[in-house]
């Protein structure tokens, strides 16, 4: 089906590879040139592509869920905020095109939908940031972005009439489990692209070109100054649309490497705390900070600051690293379709975060690269939502020529952790509570979880085999006219007791208005003689008293004793009460292997303590963060 | 560190109430004595009316 021709711009052998691509872009007079039923049309010239690293490239072939395609051209489009993406062109079998755009380092493939519910899509105008969208029969998606886009160069075989300057309305689209659709609004109507974010593994690239894309290391392009002639360094020129010069101050507007004066900052207003260039090893692994924002908001007539250090790795695109108030965290981008809830909560990877705190925040100062056309002034709307030691962060640019919301996810790094990543020292410790700040001392919840585990199973265990048994009982005759100054003694026959049992002596007598006492000990046979003394009184008294009838005490006793060592022992006893009301016998019994529920309680009791103040610091905790935030749970209001 | 210093006293604790479970161990036992042989009275008896004199309990509600 190829075809091949001459460019009519230059005369140059062209080629359509593809059947069903619609223009094709001369490699040599970078001329668009269009097929038509009889001839060859030259629709105008592009500029020369714009280096944009990506590990993609015309001829590369690939897999989309198993079926094959091939990258036949590419356009190269500019966002409205600065910078530009590519949107790649696959051919599949059959005459099928997918749409795969790369922007910060991310892939999305997309296919057209022919048959879209075109009628209930909103008008351009009518589309708003978090507005849910049907794109399908059976499929809805929230609008992320919406703004004009303009081509700026392309290459190669495109399926699409692709005309220089050509510009380009769209809504961006997102959903769960990685979902991406785009709206683009033609002449002729919406048209609906549909598919998912990929990775280049999914769509098995060559290892080859993987490699070549991940081995880039991240250098510096040495610029001067066009304010000030001094020195400055790009570390990420292919990116970069803004840039603070560190001499002067000038904000410089920054198109791929060529620099050019836009205002002039204050110099050194703000000091970072990361100097332009260092690198440091975080969560996904070293990172170079290469600029640094400084934002505020404004509450109740004051100016709260913080600072957004920017971090690029090839690999990974871009990261930040925000300190306020001396806490720090660590943020990544998210998709803003993985991210769902209305209200004061939001859902991500099945976690609930709350709202904290929503606010207009002003850039007020810019070090180093950005990667979008930042300026000072420049305000967008926030709204965080925490979850310590996570912040999900949603910010939504307001602007005439596009709408966007951005969701990232922040996780609190401690001083400490950004000193080691950084090898620095000295970081200033914060004194407040942040909003994403975890708790400290959780750990110890779990510590008592696992002590009162140990403690019950300890419990089970001698409880268990505590082997409780009766070792003696004996009913003794009272003496009427035992009486404490002429006791009545009794001494029992000899029994057994275990070593290592507890001993428990019982005393039941029918006291009626009256007590007994019981004195004794229990002796060993083996000499010298161990003595055991224990005293155990019973008393029983009860009236009627203003109709009312009470009882006091009742008509037995116990105690516990420490276990003896094993042998032989009686029972000496010392028997006394009232006179003519003693009862006519009492029953004295001894039991070995007594579970004692009480100590198991006494343990769980002291292994509470000092989890329970951690709680009341805990409530106090987190009652302090939540005084920052307008929607405060301990908030009557 | 507080974990640590928390996990160390509860570790300790249970170690005390295995100790002590194990030996048969109470609180508050009264205190033992060990009288010889040739202070024992007869027939296994150590004396009627020692308890007696040294407690002060007289009864009453």
């Amino acid at each position: 089906v190829s075809v091949q021709a001459n460019c009519p711009g230059c005369g140059a052998a062209i080629e359509f590879k593809i059947g069903s691509s619609m223009v094709t872009v001369c490699a040599y007079c970078r001329s668009i040139v269009a097929r038509g039923d009889r001839k060859l049309e030259d629709l105008g010239k592009v500029a020369a592509l714009v280096e944009t690293d990506s590990p993609l490239e015309v001829g590369l072939r690939g897999k989309y869920k198993g079926t094959p395609f091939e990258i036949t051209g590419r356009a190269q489009l500019a966002h409205s905020a600065g910078g530009v993406w590519d949107e790649w062109y696959a051919a599949f079998p059959k005459d099928h095109w997918g749409w795969l755009a790369e922007a910060q380092g991310r892939f999305y493939m997309t296919f057209p939908v022919p048959k879209a519910p075109v009628e209930s899509l909103p008008a351009y105008d009518k589309v708003e940031l978090r507005d849910t969208v049907l794109v399908a029969a059976d499929r809805e998606l929230r609008v992320a972005e919406k703004g004009r886009a303009k081509m700026v160069s392309a290459e190669g075989e495109i399926p699409y009439r692709l005309e220089p300057g050509q510009t380009f309305t769209y809504a961006d689209l997102s959903g769960p489990d990685h979902a991406f659709g785009t709206i683009g609004y033609e002449e002729d109507g919406p048209e609906v692209y549909l598919g998912r974010e990929v990775t280049l593994d999914e769509l098995e690239i060559p290892k080859k070109s993987k490699a070549r894309h991940d081995a880039r290391q991240i250098g510096a392009q040495q610029v001067s100054c066009p304010q000030c002639g001094g020195a400055l360094a790009l570390r990420a020129p292919d990116k970069t649309e803004r840039v603070a010069c560190p001499n002067c101050g000038s904000l410089l507007d920054c198109h791929q490497g060529n620099l050019r004066f836009l205002a002039a900052l204050e110099p050194g207003q703000v000091k970072p705390i990361l100097p332009m260039g260092s690198v440091g090893t975080l969560p996904e692994g070293p990172m170079t900070v290469i600029g640094m924002i400084q934002r505020s908001v404004t509450f109740d007539g004051v100016d709260y600051h913080w600072e957004e250090y920017l971090l690029y790795e090839p690999r990974l695109g871009f990261r930040w690293l925000v300190r306020s108030d001396n806490h720090w965290s660590y943020v990544r981008p998210l998709r803003p379709g993985d991210v769902s809830g209305a209200g004061r909560t939001r859902l991500y990877d099945d976690r609930t975060f709350k709202l904290f705190q929503k606010a207009d925040a002003s850039v007020t100062y810019v070090v180093g690269e950005c990667y979008w056309k930042v300026t000072v002034g420049e305000t967008v709307q926030t709204a965080d939502y925490i979850r310590p030691p996570e912040m999900l962060a949603r910010e939504m640019t307001i602007a005439k020529d596009g709408e966007e919301i951005n969701w990232s996810l922040g996780t609190y790094l401690t001083p400490e952790a950004v000193e080691t990543a950084f090898n620095i020292h000295g970081l200033t410790r914060p004194w407040n509570i942040a909003p994403n700040q975890p708790y400290p001392y959780t750990q110890i919840y779990k510590s008592w979880g696992w002590l009162t585990l140990a403690a019950a199973m300890l419990a089970i265990l001698f409880i268990m085999t505590s082997s409780h048994r009766k070792v003696f009982e004996q009913t003794i005759v009272v003496d009427q006219n035992a009486t404490p100054e002429r006791p009545q003694a009794y001494v029992t026959e000899q029994f057994e007791l275990a070593a290592r049992k507890n001993i428990e002596v019982k005393v039941e007598a029918a006291v009626d208005n009256a007590w007994l006492g019981v004195e004794g000990a229990l002796v060993s046979d083996a000499t010298p003689h161990r003595v055991q003394p224990f005293y155990l009184p019973v008393k029983f008294y009860h009236d009627v008293e203003d109709g009312e009838p009470w009882s006091e005490g009742g008509h037995h006793n116990s105690t516990i004793l420490s276990a003896l060592p094993a042998g032989k022992y009686t029972l000496e006893l010392e028997i006394a009460g009232e006179q003519r009301k003693l009862p006519h016998s009492l029953r004295v019994r001894v039991d070995q292997g007594v579970p004692r529920w009480l100590y198991v309680f006494v343990v769980f009791g002291l292994l509470s303590i000092f989890p329970i103040i951690m709680l009341f610091y805990h409530f106090n905790f987190e009652y302090r963060r939540w005084q920052e935030s307008d929607y405060s749970p301990y908030s009557s209001s | 560190l507080l974990n640590k210093f928390y996990l160390t006293c509860g570790s300790l604790l249970l170690v005390a109430y295995g100790i002590m479970a194990f030996n048969g161990w109470e609180f508050g036992d009264p205190a033992r004595h060990v009288v010889p042989a040739s202070e024992m009275h007869g027939s296994g008896g150590h004396g009627g009316g020692t308890f007696w004199h040294s407690s002060g309990f007289r009864g009453g509600k």
